[in-house]
Parts: C-alpha cells; structure tokens; sequence
C-alpha cells in the first residue's frame, strides 16, 4: 500500500506533456493581469 | 463619457473605423482592441479575458498567450471590416477574448482526442459527453 501511494506521489509528467494541467489561476498570470491593466488604463485616459 | 460612449473619441484613439482603416491606418486593426465603448463593456470583458487566462495562459506560456491573444484580435477586427460594408466604428477585446477561447477549445479536443488513444474507455466518456 505504502509502495503504491508512493509511486502516486512521485509521479510528474514530463515537461510540454499532455498530462501537465494546471489549476485555473494557479500559475503565473502575468500577460493576463498586463492585458487587463492595459485595457483599463486606455479606458481610464480616453476618457 | 464612462457610461455613454462618444465615437469620435474612440476613432481619434485608434477604434477600427471602416474608411480610416482601409485609407492608411492599418494600425487600428490592433489599436481597438485594446478601446472599449463604456465601463460595462469593459468589465464584462476582462471578466472573460480573467477566466480564460486563468486557463491558458498556464496552458500555453507568456508568450504564445500574448502571440495568440493579439492575432486572434487582428483576425476579429479584419472579420468585422469584411462583415461590414458600411461605415461601422468598432472596437472591444470581445473578437480576441473569442478567439483565445476557440483555441482553449481546439486544445481540449486536442487532448481529448490524445486520451481516447491511450485509453480507450476515455473514447466511450467522451462519446456520451458529445
């Protein structure tokens, strides 16, 4: 029991697999959050 | 201004204006993505963009995001001239937030299709969910 949670917890899927999810929000955000502050700040200048 | 849009702002802040665009001003293809038509047209917006990024950008990485999330906009914007014969003032990140959630879609059925080979019990899950 203890071998198989062990091979559970190590298992990793390789880079630029398929398999690697991510959780929505839970990487780095950054172009998105630079997007949305580029958008407000037009709207916030143009008025 | 926030709440009732004034066009003629817009068309001096790159919005994509049919006769300006197509006589020398190729530019607001991207300009008006980023130029919204009040504050609810903007909120709803980057509400959509949030969601969507919050799943692609992981997805895909800075870069490819940004590459997509700008063509996607250009190709929007040039839909929209070619939709419209007549003079019509556009603009919004509504055609590029789309554009980015048409790819989110091809890069499920993507890995979808990936998993049915692997598995072929995924192949049944995924005719009853279609």
């Amino acid at each position: 029991m203890s071998n198989h949670q062990d091979a559970v917890s190590s298992y990793e899927p390789a880079e630029g697999s398929p398999n690697q999810y991510s959780e929505p929000g839970g990487g780095n955000l950054f172009i998105t959050y630079l997007l949305i502050a580029l958008n407000v700040l037009v709207f916030i200048f143009h008025g | 201004m926030i709440i009732d849009p004034n066009g003629t702002v817009h068309i001096k802040w790159g919005s994509n204006y049919g006769p300006l665009t197509l006589s020398g001003d190729p530019w607001r293809l991207i300009t008006n993505v980023f130029i919204h038509f009040g504050i609810i047209h903007l909120a709803m917006n980057m509400y959509c963009l949030y969601i969507i990024g919050s799943y692609l950008e992981p997805m895909l990485g800075k870069t490819k995001f940004i590459t997509a999330y700008l063509c996607t906009g250009i190709l929007a914007s040039l839909t929209s001239l070619w939709w419209h014969n007549e003079s019509v003032n556009s603009a919004g990140a509504s055609g590029a937030v789309f554009g980015l959630y048409g790819l989110f879609w091809r890069c499920l059925l993507r890995i979808l299709s990936q998993r049915m080979r692997e598995r072929p019990c995924c192949k049944i899950s995924a005719y009853l969910l279609l």
